[in-house]
């Protein structure tokens, strides 16, 4: 899972920012594949549908590479970008660009086996309506935390908060949706 | 805080079939929409048309200026020489006549009787 990164990137994303400036479209593939997870669980958590979420993305890293110079920060591209997603996800859910539910048996792993895939399809029904319990800001912080892997710090420098905070509304989306979806949807990890 | 995190691998848009060909989707369109930008950027508007456009027509214009000051000099010398010299004094004239033994008509006399007096101190 690649996450916001307690251990450099390599190559940093400065790098990767002023290549794609140059024109260099394997940068910017880098980039998109290094902080696709993070871009999706921000739209995801503004818009509730995978779905849309999708389509915000691509919004917002073409965006996102149209002003690629206006990153006046390379080294914080992440929540640069993340910016950008939350603005794209927003618009589009005033300007009513939202699709709305799509089944969520569309494109997802293990398409052959039946079985799976409804495994999976009802997960992703289950975890989907516990995340709509949720403030759209416990959503984003705890899909960049327990999805993406970010760390509080990154999370309060990308929606403009404390590291306190961070943790509070962690705290408060992971009670919620175990009271929603019971403790068996836990995975144990070691360190947080 | 060693709150277990969720499990939100079922959401993992990473984890999709598509999600190779939907990154490079994305790419191609984004790289194709900076090349566009950029080609919209450098594309001349009205202004640096007209800026080109100028530029040269005032240069031509100073360099057409610039050879004709010789010609221009040279119309302008006859000119000052074609200033009337200052005519004889009716002395002059009746002196001339005296000398070249010139019988005046009527129109020369009345012509150096009428003509204005000379400034003091000329003869």
């Amino acid at each position: 899972m690649a996450a916001l990164p307690l251990t450099p990137l390599d190559p940093p994303d400065a790098e990767l920012v002023a290549r794609t400036c140059a024109g260099e479209a394997a940068a910017f593939d880098a980039l998109v594949r290094r902080h696709y997870r993070a871009a999706f669980a921000v739209a995801l958590a503004v818009t509730g549908d995978r779905a849309d979420a999708e389509d915000v993305c691509q919004d917002a890293f073409i965006r996102a590479a149209r002003r690629l110079e206006d990153c006046r920060d390379p080294d914080r591209f992440a929540a640069w970008l993340c910016a950008i997603v939350r603005n794209q996800a927003r618009n589009a859910l005033t300007r009513g660009g939202i699709r709305g539910r799509t089944p969520l048996t569309d494109a997802i792993p293990g398409a052959g086996n039946s079985a799976r895939r409804a495994e999976l399809t009802e997960l992703r029904a289950r975890l989907e309506s516990a995340l709509a319990a949720l403030s759209p800001v416990q959503r984003e912080v705890v899909l960049l935390h327990d999805l993406d892997g970010w760390t509080h710090d990154a999370i309060a420098a990308s929606i403009g908060t404390s590291g306190g905070m961070s943790r509070q509304h962690l705290f408060n989306a992971r009670r919620r949706l175990r009271e929603l979806l019971g403790g068996d949807i836990l995975r144990e990890f070691l360190h947080d | 805080m060693t709150d277990p995190r969720f499990d939100f691998r079922a959401l993992d848009p990473a984890r999709d079939d598509d999600h190779d060909a939907r990154i490079a989707g994305i790419v191609a369109s984004a790289m194709a929409a900076r090349r566009s930008d950029g080609d919209v950027a450098r594309s001349p508007g009205v202004l640096d048309l007209l800026a080109r456009w100028t530029a040269p027509a005032l240069a031509a214009a100073a360099a057409i200026a610039l050879l004709s000051l010789p010609a221009l000099a040279r119309l302008e010398r006859p000119a000052a020489a074609a200033t009337p010299a200052p005519s004889p004094s009716p002395y002059e004239r009746v002196a001339s006549w005296v000398h070249s033994n010139h019988e005046p008509s009527p129109i020369e006399l009345f012509t150096v009787l009428e003509a204005p007096a000379p400034p003091a101190g000329r003869p």
